[in-house]
């Protein structure tokens, strides 16, 4: 699919299919409020990592970006209601202002990270997309893989470490 | 190679946080724990956001069986 005819498929999925969506992330964040933010966030999110992969199943990726980042709002929220309520202002600034969602995305960066998640070991690729995209725990990961929590846990810490690692060295002068 | 073993500790620790909040599995005495360990330092607040970013990257990226 080229980028024109991604950027129509997915124009039209957030038209057509925004009521789905907003279910989604309605069903996560457990009222409709903040459904539609969430929304428009995955649109303009997905919108700038066009080209980077060909999507085979564009609803089921559309669904679950808007599903991760409900999460990611929900975890966020929770934490930043608690979080240093009682600091002084340039750590709430600060924390503000590094907000995830407020950050443009990188394409080169997530460029990067979709190679290194690619030069993992299989398994271990598995293993954490069960995690990430999936919405297991790591002990429900570990039963549908037949393998120990404990091994699941190291498994995504190399996944992530290893992402890490490789925007590193992306970014490091030579 | 990240030979710097003390940045890799706080990354590490970074990770048993996010992993914990998304697994939702965070009492409100390991809020306190973990408000304190972001507290504690700006490396701590500035490795832990790289982690957070680098989870916001990740959940952007379609399944590999979703992707041709």
């Amino acid at each position: 699919m080229d980028s024109q005819t991604w950027n129509a498929e997915l124009e039209d999925i957030f038209v057509n299919q925004r009521q789905r969506l907003c279910c989604v992330a309605a069903r996560v964040l457990g009222s409709a409020d903040q459904a539609d933010d969430v929304v428009q966030d995955a649109y303009l999110k997905i919108s700038e990592t066009q080209t980077l992969f060909v999507i085979k199943q564009p609803i089921a990726y559309a669904s679950r970006v808007v599903r991760n980042l409900a999460i990611d709002r929900c975890r966020r929220s929770a934490f930043e209601s608690t979080l240093f309520a009682q600091e002084e202002e340039g750590v709430n600034a600060a924390l503000n202002t590094h907000s995830p969602e407020t950050i443009a995305i990188d394409r080169q960066a997530l460029g990067c990270v979709v190679e290194a998640l690619d030069e993992l070991p299989e398994r271990t690729r598995y293993a954490f997309e069960l995690y990430r995209s999936g919405g297991h725990t790591q002990r429900e990961v570990a039963q549908q893989l037949g393998i120990s929590t404990t091994l699941v846990n190291f498994m995504i810490r190399d996944a992530l470490t290893h992402c890490r690692q490789s925007l590193q060295s992306q970014t490091l002068p030579d | 190679m990240n030979n710097d073993s003390g940045d890799d500790a706080v990354w590490q620790t970074a990770l048993d946080w996010l992993m914990r909040e998304h697994e939702k599995t965070l009492s409100d005495a390991d809020r306190e724990v973990f408000q304190a360990w972001l507290a504690d330092s700006p490396q701590h607040r500035r490795v832990f956001h790289e982690a957070e970013q680098l989870w916001l990257l990740t959940g952007l990226i379609p399944r590999s069986d979703e992707r041709s």
